[in-house]
């Protein structure tokens, strides 16, 4: 396991520990929720884009 | 002998005498150790390597040997490809002391079989995430028509060094836009090839479904030589295609000069507007698809150690590795999609023009684009207008826009898989017109 301190009770840490078996430092947790946030923005334009009357652009 | 003379009269000299391998690679040392510091394009220079490579083209053709077309041409590598003895660092800090190399990558052995003389590595940013080449490692790569102002990226350095006259000719390699990129901020013509056309065999990878290597050169012919050399295959001679302008989404959020340029342009080539459905959501499956498996191969070392990555880079890969897999088989389920009406427009207009970016280079101090109307990160966003058209594999050729005294802004033409000679036939004929050049 790494030796690098969690960020306990934070559910971007959280979801990264689950999801990835992976302790997210503290450094890490604005950028990565960041992110996350911005590729759910990306994955509901593809889903709407998919929609037989999804946007035509 | 200078690059600005083109690999063309380099290699002649040689080839015929007239000049040495030797004093061209010295010559190319030179002009790195003056002009790099200005411009930080080059990671690591491989002196001694390039001066031995250099010294077995002369003793061919002192023994009469014909070392090929590209006889003494000196040239750098973004620092992705393997070269035997170095380290591989993908331009990751971490990678530094990597293992050594036991060979150099394919692309590398098909350029020194014609005599081509390897003499640099180039700077990217880390692991050819980014479309900047601003590395936490290395340092930030500047343009060399403006070195307050980003080079693009992610392989920054191979289109600096040329820019700059340093090398005639450079490798890069492009996953969502990373040689058009920069050719277009550097004014450079760069190219990316059908999807699996080139060998990877020794490059580092970053996102297998769409990453390409391709050429990085100051004009047109000196790409299309280099192009010959690394698919091993001369082009076959096309007559110049039927283009046409992608409108709509290619057209939005543009600067207001490219804008009124690419208008100009179909006026005076009488070109049809035509347009791309879905292209806003190619582009974003194209982001998912890369974080999704740029996160999953750096996972097992983002579990080792995060904080060994580049800031900017570590927070975009966890992001990516945690997105559900449901996401990828929604972009893999669009992307079959969005192919077959790219390859229906293609059999009717079997080249298109679009921007490669939609601005010039942003500052370094401020580095921004517009992105539907709104200031984004210039690391993530220059590469709206490429993202989509790789995301399907198709070629595309960065040219720069003729636009003399003003910052470069080049665009892409994009034909269907395998029409990589009718992208050098448009380009050609758009020169010819007056519309396309680095001058």
């Amino acid at each position: 396991m790494p030796a690098i301190p969690p960020a306990p009770g934070d559910p971007v840490a959280d979801l990264v520990a689950a999801q990835l078996a992976m302790m997210l430092p503290p450094e890490c947790v604005a950028g990565v929720q960041a992110n996350l946030a911005m590729l759910a923005t990306h994955w509901a334009a593809l889903r709407a884009a998919s929609e037989p009357d999804g946007p035509a652009a | 002998m200078t690059p600005e003379q083109g690999i063309h009269s380099i290699a002649d000299a040689v080839r015929t005498g007239r000049t040495t391998a030797r004093q061209v690679t010295e010559d190319a040392l030179a002009r790195i150790a003056a002009r790099d510091p200005a411009i930080n394009a080059v990671t690591r220079i491989v002196q001694d390597r390039a001066l031995a490579e250099a010294t077995a083209v002369d003793a061919q053709v002192a023994a009469g040997i014909d070392p090929g077309p590209l006889a003494g041409v000196p040239y750098g590598v973004k620092d992705l490809f393997d070269v035997a003895g170095l380290p591989n660092t993908a331009g990751a800090g971490m990678r530094r002391d990597a293992p050594p190399a036991a060979r150099d990558a394919m692309a590398i052995n098909r350029l020194h079989a014609v005599g081509a003389v390897l003499v640099a590595t180039l700077n990217m940013d880390e692991y050819a995430y980014g479309f900047a080449t601003v590395n936490a490692t290395w340092g930030t790569t500047r343009n060399p028509h403006d070195p307050d102002r980003l080079a693009g990226g992610s392989s920054g350095g191979s289109a600096a060094a040329v820019a700059a006259g340093m090398l005639p000719f450079t490798l890069g390699s492009d996953t969502n836009g990373s040689i058009r990129v920069p050719a277009s901020l550097c004014g450079v013509y760069g190219l990316k090839p059908t999807h699996g056309s080139l060998p990877m065999d020794g490059v580092f990878p970053f996102v297998d479904s769409f990453d390409d290597i391709g050429p990085i050169a100051a004009t047109l012919e000196d790409l299309a030589l280099v192009q010959s050399v690394l698919a091993d295959a001369p082009f076959p001679d096309v007559a110049p295609p039927d283009l046409a302008l992608l409108g709509g989404w290619f057209m939005a959020d543009i600067v207001p000069e490219l804008h009124d340029a690419l208008q100009t342009i179909a006026e005076n080539l009488g070109l049809p507007t035509v347009e791309l459905p879905k292209v806003a959501a190619a582009r974003s499956a194209a982001f998912l698809m890369t974080a999704a498996e740029g996160g999953a191969r750096h996972l097992p070392q983002l579990r080792r150690n995060a904080l060994a990555f580049d800031p900017a880079t570590r927070d975009r890969l966890i992001a990516g590795a945690a997105l559900p897999a449901a996401a990828w088989f929604d972009t893999m389920r669009f992307r079959e999609r969005f192919l077959s009406q790219c390859l229906a427009l293609l059999a009717r207009y079997p080249v298109l023009i679009a921007p490669a970016t939609g601005c010039p280079a942003p500052t370094i101090a401020d580095p921004v684009v517009t992105l539907d109307g709104q200031p984004s990160p210039a690391r993530a966003s220059l590469g709206r207008y490429t993202q989509p058209i790789s995301f399907v594999g198709l070629p595309a050729l960065a040219v720069p826009l003729r636009r003399t005294g003003r910052l470069p802004i080049g665009l892409q033409l994009i034909a269907a898989p395998g029409n990589e000679a009718l992208l050098f036939a448009a380009a050609r004929s758009l020169e010819a017109a007056g519309i396309v050049g680095a001058k």
